[in-house]
């Protein structure tokens, strides 16, 4: 498949702050998910692919061209920005007639209706943009983004701020668009919300590439990985020199009261544990995992590249 | 088209109404001053020109700049450069419809600042040639600060304070004080042109003036080059910097 967009070897960094730091990936036609947490440098990137910041190093090219050098391209790309950065003067109809005007769209009336009725925000079109919810504020921005019928659209954090419905319309948009050959990159940190509309997923964290590939793959990628739990039970000595022998643990550590439990295989370990301590006649007060968030299984990711 | 478009919004932005009205009422103070002191005497007032070009000098490098600065940056500041900036306007165009814009929306107001003076020397029984020589040179101080001031609100964090530094302190006290100087203050440039055009000049316009000499002409020319420098230096800004 063509690719769209390439990101060659990029770095950008502010004063001592890399940003990004040597990312080589390509997006092609369909919907790419780019996932990572907060600080993880994907606003960053997706600014370097919008030609709004010039690679400290690397090269960036958008339909052929560096968007930079070649600022017609712009006809064929969009941007939905993070921030809730809107015209809060303009009403939304004004907002997407601006975009179609700046774009040299050919027909802007009839491009501007086209763009407010495919985001269903019609009812609202002549409102201030100052008095819509957030949700409604990333609609018009998609809107105006749409308004050109970009080739590439580049979306940060689109569903933020957007209510359950509004996130189905938006995800069901975004697949459409997939689906029509345009290219789609989303931004989310949100893992289940990339799932649901991406087939392909570009992973980042600390500003580096973890992964690149479907879903599938990032997951088994995630589950190879060793989970710790941190367990509260009444007798905790007992308790982990029992967990040694079982054979879903990998590690057993105790920091005074708390015993730390390294496992491979968390399925087993939730079904081993209870066993256990009922066992050893051990009472467990509290079982949680203490890496579970999105940074920790990236950074596991980057640091097994 | 798309570069009409970019003016036209560029324009609605600056023209806020709120700032829009404290701006042009502090570049009538010159009108006002007039007005408050002419109907105070008896005889009208000798010292009009004297008074444009002085208090003018405290006022208009001001009002041009809070305008005119505001064009990209409060783009930038609320986020919303990435929408103007992802247009596929050439640079140079670019810069052009910013400047463009930066220079209209001050020259308005600065037209308006003319008219007072104009009534207010009819009014206090002046000759109100010294309103009329007012409108191109407000026109012209117009011209003149918006190239500056319109990049450097793109280029330059706290503009503001930089540029009343180059307004105060360059423009007021270095540019008076150091001969040669002078002919770098766009405000001068703008009094020449009026210089040129009132009916009759006074010592404190020849103060203010200093040894810039008078001439519609040269004003206009110098302004001409300071427009083509500042067009020049956003072209290079929007093309080699961080839009963000």
């Amino acid at each position: 498949m063509t690719e769209t967009v390439r990101v060659q070897g990029v770095s950008k960094w502010f004063g001592q702050k890399v940003a990004v730091s040597d990312v080589t990936v390509d997006f092609r036609p369909g919907v790419t998910g780019l996932l990572g947490p907060n600080g993880a440098g994907k606003t960053t990137l997706l600014r370097l692919i919008s030609g709004l910041q010039r690679p400290s190093a690397g090269k960036v090219e958008v339909l052929g061209v560096d968007p930079r050098d070649d600022v017609a391209v712009y006809r064929r790309v969009a941007l939905v920005p993070e921030d809730e950065a809107v015209y809060t003067r303009l009403t939304a109809r004004q907002f997407v007639r601006l975009a179609a005007d700046l774009k040299g769209v050919d027909d802007p009336p009839r491009a501007t209706e086209r763009a407010i009725a495919t985001v269903e925000l019609a009812e609202a079109a002549d409102r201030p943009l100052e008095g819509f919810s957030k949700g409604m504020r990333q609609r018009a921005k998609v809107a105006a983004a749409l308004v050109s019928e970009p080739d590439v659209l580049i979306l940060d954090e689109p569903l933020n701020g957007a209510d359950p419905v509004q996130r189905a319309g938006l995800i069901g948009l975004f697949q459409r668009l997939g689906e029509a050959g345009r290219t789609v990159i989303v931004s989310s940190h949100v893992l289940a919300e990339v799932e649901r509309m991406a087939g392909r997923i570009v992973a980042m964290v600390d500003g580096r590439l973890a992964a690149v590939g479907s879903v599938a793959h990032l997951r088994a990628a995630m589950t190879d990985r060793p989970r710790l739990f941190r367990v509260v039970a009444d007798e905790p000595r007992r308790l982990a020199m029992r967990l040694v022998e079982v054979e879903a643990v990998t590690g057993v550590r105790l920091r005074g009261d708390v015993i730390e439990i390294e496992a491979e295989d968390a399925a087993a370990l939730a079904r081993e544990l209870p066993r256990t301590a009922r066992a050893a006649g051990v009472a467990l007060r509290r079982v949680e995992p203490t890496d579970e968030s999105l940074e920790s299984v990236f950074r596991y990711l980057v640091e097994k590249r | 088209m798309s570069a009409f478009a970019l003016f036209r919004h560029h324009v609605r932005m600056l023209a806020r109404p709120g700032r829009l009205f404290l701006v042009t009422l502090l570049a009538a103070t010159p009108a006002g001053v007039l007005l408050v002191g002419g109907l105070a005497e008896s005889s009208p007032p000798s010292d009009v020109a004297g008074l444009v070009a002085n208090i003018g000098a405290r006022t208009f490098p001001i009002v041009a700049l809070i305008l005119a600065s505001s064009t990209l940056r409060d783009e930038r500041d609320d986020g919303t450069l990435p929408y103007l900036y992802m247009s596929p306007i050439p640079r140079p165009v670019m810069a052009l419809a910013s400047i463009a814009a930066g220079m209209t929306v001050t020259a308005l107001v600065g037209v308006v600042a003319a008219a007072a003076i104009t009534a207010s020397s009819a009014l206090v029984g002046a000759d109100v040639g010294f309103g009329l020589a007012a409108f191109p040179a407000y026109v012209v101080a117009a011209f003149g600060y918006a190239p500056l001031f319109v990049p450097a609100g793109y280029l330059v964090p706290r503009v503001i304070l930089v540029g009343l530094g180059y307004v105060i302190l360059w423009e007021q006290i270095v540019a008076y004080l150091v001969t040669g100087v002078a002919n770098t203050s766009i405000w001068r440039f703008a009094l020449s042109v009026y210089a040129d055009l009132v009916p009759s000049g006074d010592g404190d316009l020849a103060g203010a003036l200093g040894p810039v000499a008078p001439g519609a002409g040269g004003g206009v020319a110098k302004v001409a080059v300071v427009a083509v420098v500042g067009w020049a230096l956003l072209t290079w800004a929007l093309r080699r910097r961080d839009a963000m």
